[in-house]
Order: structure tokens, then sequence, then C-alpha cells
């Protein structure tokens, strides 16, 4: 049983393997299709096609595609994800650079969407089919239809520009004290929880109709519990698969808005410096920050993928019983 | 009620039942229009007694047994009529006073076990929670109360069984389990509707034996709920016959039973086979279908099926009186049944 358990493990790993060096060449290649050319865009118009072609040897963009692919994938099993065309600077510095910023943003609009989405789904599963339940379900389809920066935009016009309690633009480190650093993230973290909190509250609020449907409620009922007890101890847990699932896709999804939101509140993430790479064609750069996003992305997904026998052990048994199939 | 202080096991006084409901009403709006599942039942249940309700699927026995145990209340449907337990109005209460009497004072057992009982938490927690209900009980005294209960209710190996979960446990097991949780706190009444349906029929008995054990030993008063008239037969003391929401036929079983008067009453009991000797015939089905409860009909709400149907029945409501020759017999008929050898039969 414990070698079938290895060998689950091991399979599991060599999938995940294989989607990482999918997304790596499909990245990869994807990129070399584009026009343009990352040394002429570092050297800008005015230079002449012979610095251009020298520069071109020197960053070896001159070799096939293939041989670059193989080169670059050669780096990345040391360990050694290349260097900006750019800058210079290896991309592994630029992760631990900047990377935090972006987690911490992810980390903090996700507590803030299951913060709120959370109590309102189960507020809304309670009060089902009132008016209640049908305002809130406004407000989710509101935020679910507008765009990440337009929430940005009035969240800057309000907070920043009317009432001035947030800074409008800029990052504060933890090194300029705890109230300027969550000062400088918390709109953007708003701004990216939007859409979150719409999904999170959607699922939760359909399995937890489902879950308060259930004998095993009435029969809390009938033992005299309160309905803060038989919320919290007996509906809770059995619904919250859909919202695990939701939680992995959302977090995927989330890299991508960084894009938009670092950018428009100028902070120093990921999603900021990947904007600025594939603008400069800077392939090595781009391909370092998407192998890595794709990582989390995977990584998070097989956590969840683990959670699930720890959230309802029904699940533990019945994947015993199939005989550890995957 | 203090909540310190468990309600010390008063008989009611002599005359005044557990469990009184008169002329209960039960409605609920549907999309066709309303539907009056419960019409004008009255019933009583004394400490110490079995009621059993019998009657086709559909027939309100689920509603009653919900509505009179406040599970569902006037959010739910319109309800009229009056419900009382130990002398309290229960329909007059509020949430909190009617949760308060849930799971001490009055507990129900319901139909199918796996889904009643919660499938993650082991169920030795689910039993120790209810237990909790009592604030005196602290976690580790609620804990050996729990082994004691699932030994009560004959569960082996109550340590290890403690920690299981539902889906790990046999039908009759979960089902021991939930009456466990059900008789955890003493209550005086019980629900029970249709406890055994789920069951194989070998484990039917032995769930049914530990009802009449636990009723006679903590002289609960019991109401149960069943569709099969011979699980009423031998594990009831009386009986209330439902036919499309109303009562058709009651009294002590071996009366209602043996000689039925009502003819909907008599049909249900030509429906099962029997093997008494001199009495084998072959089981006669009824015929046709339960009425709609949306658009009832006028009379009798049996007539259209009955055999014995006279001119009054489809436009009259037979009213529900006691027989002549035994006052605690009531039925509502038209055309009833005569027995003639009656008082040999009923003792
Ligand atoms: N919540 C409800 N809303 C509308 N109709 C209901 C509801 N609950 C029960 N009914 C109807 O009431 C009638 C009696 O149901 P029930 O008491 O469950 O029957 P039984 O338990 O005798 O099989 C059925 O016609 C059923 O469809
Ligand atoms: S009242 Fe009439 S229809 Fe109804 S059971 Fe009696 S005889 Fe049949
Ligand atoms: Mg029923």
């Amino acid at each position: 049983m414990n070698r079938a358990r290895l060998l689950r493990i091991g399979l599991k790993v060599l999938r995940l393997a294989a989607v990482l060096l999918v997304v790596s060449s499909l990245c990869f290649f994807s990129l070399s299709l584009l026009p343009g050319d990352p040394a002429r865009l570092m050297l800008g118009d005015t230079a002449t096609d012979e610095a251009v072609a020298t520069l071109r040897s020197q960053l070896g963009l001159d070799l096939p595609t293939m041989e670059r692919f193989g080169h670059w994938l050669g780096g990345v099993l040391q360990g050694d994800l290349g260097e900006s065309y750019r800058t210079g600077q290896s991309v592994t510095q630029v992760l631990a650079e900047r990377a935090p910023v972006t987690v911490e943003l992810i980390v903090l609009s996700q507590v803030i969407a299951l913060g709120l989405a959370v109590p309102a789904a189960i507020v809304a599963a309670h009060r089902r089919r009132t008016g209640t339940d049908r305002a809130l379900s406004l407000w989710v389809f509101t935020a679910l239809s507008t765009p990440d920066f337009v929430v940005g935009v009035v969240l800057i016009w309000i907070l920043s520009v009317h009432l001035g309690w947030f800074p409008a633009n800029g990052y504060a480190p933890w090194s300029d004290g705890v109230g300027p650093h969550l000062s400088s993230l918390i709109m953007p973290a708003i701004a990216l929880a939007g859409t979150s909190f719409a999904l999170y509250q959607r699922v939760l609020r359909a399995d937890l109709v489902e879950t308060l449907r259930q004998d095993y409620i009435e029969v809390a009922r009938a033992k005299g519990l309160s309905l803060t007890r038989i919320t919290f101890r007996h509906a809770l847990r059995p619904s919250l698969l859909g919202l695990s699932t939701q939680i992995g896709v959302t977090v995927g999804m989330l890299i991508g808005s960084t894009v938009v939101v670092e950018s428009l509140f100028g902070l120093p993430g990921i999603g900021d410096e990947l904007a600025g790479a594939v603008t400069a064609r800077d392939y090595v750069e781009v391909q370092g920050l998407v192998l890595v996003i794709a990582t989390c992305f995977v990584l998070v997904n097989a956590l969840v993928d683990v959670l699930y026998p720890v959230i309802d052990p029904r699940l533990a048994s019945s994947r015993r019983a199939r005989g550890g199939a995957r | 009620m203090s909540a310190a202080v468990p309600t010390p096991a008063v008989l009611p006084e002599p005359g005044e039942p557990l469990l009184r409901v008169r002329d209960l009403v039960v409605e609920f709006r549907t999309a066709n229009g309303p539907l009056r599942a419960v019409d004008g039942v009255s019933l009583d249940v004394a400490r110490g007694q079995r009621v059993g309700i019998v009657g086709e699927s559909g027939s309100g026995k689920s509603v009653l047994s919900r509505t009179a145990m406040g599970l569902l209340g006037r959010k739910d449907a319109r309800i009229s009529g009056e419900i009382t337990f130990r002398g309290r109005d229960l329909l007059a209460m509020s949430d909190k006073q009617r949760r308060e009497l849930w799971g001490r004072e009055i507990a129900m057992v319901f139909q199918d076990p796996l889904s009643s009982l919660h499938p993650i938490t082991p169920i030795g927690q689910q039993i120790v929670e209810t237990l909790r209900r009592d604030p005196a009980l602290d976690k580790a005294k609620a804990r050996a109360r729990a082994l004691e209960l699932l030994d009560l209710v004959g569960i082996p190996q109550a340590e290890r069984r403690f920690r299981s979960r539902a889906h790990e446990l046999s039908g009759g097991m979960r089902q021991r389990v939930m009456i466990a949780i059900a008789v955890a706190n003493s209550p005086s009444l019980l629900f029970a509707d249709e406890p055994t349906t789920a069951l194989d029929v070998t484990v039917q008995a032995r769930i049914l034996e530990l009802f009449d054990e636990l009723c006679r030993e903590l002289s609960i008063g019991l109401v149960m709920v069943s569709h099969d008239l011979g699980v009423v037969a031998r594990h009831t003391d009386a009986v209330s016959v439902m036919y499309a929401g109303r009562i058709a036929e009651q009294g002590r079983v071996d009366d209602v039973l043996r000689s039925p008067r009502m003819r909907y009453t008599s049909a249900l009991l030509a429906a099962i086979p029997r093997i008494e000797p001199g009495r084998r015939a072959l089981p006669r089905p009824i015929g046709g279908l339960p009425p709609d409860l949306v658009n009832p009909p006028a009379g009798c709400r049996f007539a259209p099926r009955c055999a014995h149907a006279v001119a009054a029945c489809t436009d009259q409501v037979p009213v529900l009186e006691p027989s002549a020759d035994v006052p605690d017999h009531a039925f509502a008929c038209w055309n009833p049944t005569e027995h003639p050898d009656r008082t040999e039969v009923a003792r």
C-alpha cells in the first residue's frame, strides 16, 4: 500500500513536470513567432544594422530557435534562468526582488475576497430567494463584470484623490513601516479581490444551499443546535470542495490580473516586470517569469488536490477504494 | 425551564397527555395553489405510550410529525389548530423556546440513517454534541455518557466505534447511532419517521425492539410513523390511520387493526399478505391513486377508490366519531364495516 502511494506521488510529479515543459516550450516558440527584435528594440531606431547584428550574436539571438531553447532548458535544469537582455540582471535575482511583492498582493487580495465571500455566501444561502440574497447576487454580478483596473481607478479617485487616505501610486517596502507598507498594498489588493470575491461567493453559496437541504442539517436542527453552530460545525465543511477548486483556478488567473493592477498602482511586482519584458521582447526574462508563474499555478492546484481528503475524509476512502488510480 | 437542572420526569397530570394535537391544519403554498397536507388532525400521546401513524406514502404522516415537533413552523406553511406539549402551546413559542425543547425534551429519528448522520464528523462527536446541550455535562463526562449510550443501543466495541464515520457503519448500526442521539438527553417525546424503512428486514425487527425497550425503560412517549401496518401492529399501542391528510380511523391498535370500521383501513389490511390461520386470503391491492391534495375530491377523500361508497360519500365529509360500542375507537365513514363478533375479538 505504501509503495502504491509512492508510485502515485511519483506519477503526479512526473505529470507536473510534463505540464511545465509543455508550458515553457509553448511560451518559447510563440514568443519567437512575434514580430520585433530585442536587439533592435534595445538599440533604438537610429542604430546601424551592423551594431544590431553584433548585439544579436552577443545575445545568442542568431542561433536557431531550437538550439536556443535547448540551451535555455539546460540552464533551467541547473537552476539558472538566464539573464535579462535589457538589464543583464539574472532572472533569478529579478524574481527574488519582485516575487514577494506579488505574492503579498495576491495573499492580501485572497484574504479580502474570502473574508467577504464566506459571510456573504452564508447569509445568501440562509436567506435564499429573499431580498438579501438578490441584493448580494447583484453585488456579486457587478464585481464579476467590472474589470480590475476600473475598480482600481475608482478606488484611487475616491480614497486617494478625494479622501487622501492612501497613496495613489507607488510601493512602500516593509522597511518603511507596517502602516505605509500596507497602505501601499491595500487598494491594489481590493482591486484584485473583486473577481475572486464574486467567484467564491457564487460557488460557496450554491454548495451551501445544497448542503442546507441535506437530512443531517434537519437532524442538527432537531438536536436543538443554534443556527451558528449548524452553519459552522455542520454545513460549512461539507460545502468547501467547490470553493477549494475555485481558489486553485482563480489564483492562477490572478497572476495574469497582477499585470494590470501592478502597472496601475506602480507596484514593483512580477506582473509589472512581465509587462515590461514582453514589450522589450526580452525572451529570456519572459521565459523565466512564465515558468515560475506556471510552477506556482501547478503547485497551488496540487496543494488543493492534497487538501480534498483533509476537508472531506470520505474522498480519502473512496480514493483508496479505487485502488489508488491517480 | 432552567437549563442547568435536567427536568425531572414528571408524569403528566391524569387526563393531560404529553402531546395534544387538535384540529391541526397544515397548508403549503405551491405553484398550483394551496396544498393541505394535514387537514384537521387531532391526536394524543401519553408518557410511555407508543402511537402509530399509518397511511400510504404522501398521506401527510411526515408533515404531521414534523409540525407536531415544531420543525415545520409558521414560516414554512400556513398552520392552524393546537399543538400542546406538556401543557405548553408549541405553535405560540419563539424559535428559541422551541429549540430549547428539541434534543432535550422532544427528539426525532429520521428515515434514512445514512443521510441523517453527518458525513464527516465522527459519530461519537455527534452524540457528544447532543449531550452537551446540557451545560452541566463537561467534555469528559459527555464522552463517557456517549459510550454508555452506544452500549445501550447495542453497538459493540463502543470505544472503537466512537471515532467511526457514518459511511463506515452498516445501516442498522447507523440507525442505532441515530437512536442514541435521539435518546441522549432522555426526551419525554420521541418521533420516529419510518425508522426502519431504509433497513433490511432482518435489521428492522431488532431496531423496533430497541424502540419498545427504550419506551418501556425510559417511559418515552413514541410517535411511530410507518406505511407498514405490520410494524404498527406489533410495536405500537394506539394507531391513527391517515388518508390524504385526514385521520380515517384511530384507536387502540387491537381495535383498529382487528375490527377496522372505515373502509380504507379494511382495504389497507386486505392489501397485506397474511398468514394467520383461518384468515388466509390473497392480498388485494387498493386500486387507483391517492387524490391530488391541491384539488381533493368532495366528501370522503377515499370515495373514488372505495368499493363500498354510498351516495353520501361523494358529497359529505364523513366526521371522525367514536364508535358506539368502543368509545376510544373513532372512524370517519358513511358505510362502515360491521363486526358482529367485535366484542369477542377486542377482549
Ligand atoms: N415543503 C412542502 N411543500 C409543499 N408540499 C409539501 C411539502 N412537504 C410535503 N408536501 C406535500 O405534502 C404531502 C404529504 O407529504 P408527507 O407528509 O411527506 O407524506 P408521507 O410522509 O405520508 O409520505 C405530499 O403531497 C407532499 O408532496
Ligand atoms: S365514507 Fe364512503 S367512500 Fe369513504 S370509506 Fe366510507 S364507505 Fe368508502
Ligand atoms: Mg414520510
